[in-house]
């Protein structure tokens, strides 16, 4: 059986903010990847994280290079994965390591009326990133909750001259 | 949920690094549960505290649920002490929110047995618990049995409830292979509901039921009936044969239901002197009604399908329209009674197979 990417997030909460709003019982996933290189050396934090869902639920921590090859793997036992990049600097890295991605979710800002071109909210470096995995047929939206709407359109936006000023 | 239980898989960790104590108190500040067991039972002062100790409210929704102490090197104190506890209180809301899941499961499981009550409908209990449980009861819903030959994972089925468009869902294991929904529907019209529906079992599908098969009952509109739409699809089950992934709807064999209530015993009767004298083969006739019931009783289309001339089948029908004085081709009485000849003869045959006498 291959594994099913069933949401993959950008959150610098990690698992914490995931959880608490209940996403991996949404969306049915039965596996976790945290992609945060940070945490990679630090096996007691990655465990005490872990300990914000029950054992039952499988957490893994990847480097953005090891996704791909994580997501080939065959497994006997149907995987629901949900993966969350501390940031779209580990969501990109991954995409161009090799992790096919249709879809990559953010949450919405806290100030999302005041938001009108994405340099209201991204920085250069991080709307770089978001225009090279678009390019690589990633669709990127905003959506919180589960029972918020996906927003897609912020991100469809022609890409502006200033886009890298 | 045991906070307990859950402290002791924190405890597990924090033992592991040596560097750091841990304690679970309560909002009386004893200690319910820690790291170093010698802590067990005793009363800590918040008031005196040092730097290399804290004390942090585990508040849940705003419901507080004790204390978490943590004592350790200053260095990162503030650091671990704050993902311990934002782990804690993460892990909290989990495993509430899986019991309000399993209250809900449990529910829902006791609103299907009532709905299916061979014994009789009892509209008070039911409309009781539908009210408990937020179901509007003036929806259209319409039965659907999944079944798996792996069997069902109850852990995963509990999150059923939480996908898009389940509000108004409710569902039951009927035992580990078979899955009942009660799905509200918004159209009623055949196509439409048709549509509706298979978009619906595609959305299961990727939500994560597959190799599984899909039986569809007919749309009801009162509690009472839903009972039906539910034997619709245990009859569907027992008579179409399906594919993992394959969906059948009750309303593509309404005919074949509808015919399968005539009591053959009744053809027998009417019939019954031309069954016992007649020169037709019998699998050669239950084959070609069968065929022509596939192709709506046109001749070329049937013909085409048995491999068979035209003027064969023409020959054919003619043949069984003498032995049995009955008129298939220039009416539906005749198409109706060969449909019927053709059952009782298929179960004849299948009694002979397994050795009974009439």
């Amino acid at each position: 059986m291959t594994i099913q990417i069933k949401l993959a997030r950008v959150d610098k909460r990690l698992l914490h903010a995931t959880v608490a709003l209940n996403w991996s019982n949404f969306i049915n996933a039965n596996h976790v990847v945290v992609v945060d290189p940070s945490y990679i050396n630090d096996p007691f934090m990655m465990k005490v994280m872990q300990l914000c869902l029950p054992k039952t639920m499988k957490v893994d921590f990847l480097m953005p290079e090891e996704l791909g090859a994580f997501m080939q793997q065959e497994s006997y036992q149907k995987i629901n994965v949900m993966i969350i990049f501390k940031d779209l600097h580990a969501a990109r890295q991954s995409v161009e390591a090799g992790l096919t991605l249709s879809e990559l979710q953010l949450p919405y800002p806290a100030s999302r009326m005041m938001i009108k071109t994405m340099h209201d909210y991204f920085n250069p470096e991080e709307i770089d990133a978001i225009r090279a995995m678009q390019k690589l047929g990633v669709q990127l939206y905003f959506q919180t909750a589960p029972h918020d709407n996906k927003e897609y359109a912020f991100f469809k936006k022609k890409e502006s001259k200033n886009d890298h000023v | 949920m045991n906070l307990q239980a859950i402290f002791n898989e924190f405890i597990s960790v924090i033992n592991e690094n040596n560097t750091y104590q841990i304690a679970l108190l309560n909002q009386s500040h004893h200690v319910l549960s820690a790291s170093d067991q010698r802590h067990n039972n005793e009363q800590f002062n918040f008031v005196v505290q040092s730097d290399n100790e804290v004390y942090l409210p585990i508040l849940v929704k705003g419901e507080l649920y004790g204390y978490l102490w943590v004592s350790g090197s200053i260095e990162n104190l503030k650091i671990i002490s704050d993902l311990l506890l934002e782990s804690l209180v993460t892990r909290i809301q989990y495993e509430l929110n899986e019991q309000i899941l399993k209250q809900k499961f449990t529910q829902d499981d006791e609103l299907i047995k009532l709905l299916l009550d061979d014994t009789g409908f009892n509209q008070k209990d039911v409309l009781n618990l539908s009210e408990r449980l937020s179901v509007d009861t003036t929806l259209k819903r319409v039965a659907i049995l999944i079944t798996s030959s792996e069997g069902f994972q109850s852990d995963e089925i509990l999150r059923l409830k939480l996908k898009e468009g389940s509000r108004q869902m409710f569902y039951s294991l009927v035992d580990r292979h078979n899955l009942l929904l009660f799905k509200d529907v918004q159209k009623s019209v055949a196509s439409s509901f048709k549509a509706e529906l298979e978009r619906y079992i595609q959305e299961l599908k990727e939500w994560g039921l597959q190799r599984c098969c899909f039986y569809i009952g007919t749309i009801q509109d009162k509690l009472s009936k839903y009972r039906i739409s539910y034997q619709q699809c245990v009859w569907l089950k027992r008579m179409v044969s399906l594919s993992e992934d394959e969906v059948s709807f009750f309303m593509d064999h309404e005919f074949t239901y509808v015919m399968s209530k005539v009591n053959l015993h009744d053809i027998s009767d009417i019939f019954g002197l031309a069954l016992q004298e007649h020169r037709i083969d019998e699998t050669e006739l239950i084959e070609i009604a069968r065929a022509l019931a596939q192709n709506d009783y046109n001749i070329s289309q049937t013909a085409q399908t048995l491999y068979l001339h035209k003027n064969t089948l023409i020959y054919k029908i003619q043949k069984i329209e003498d032995e049995f004085s009955i008129d298939i081709r220039g009416s539906f009485q005749g198409k109706v009674f060969l449909y019927l000849l053709a059952s009782t003869l298929s179960e004849q045959q299948q009694r002979k197979q397994v050795g009974e006498q009439r």
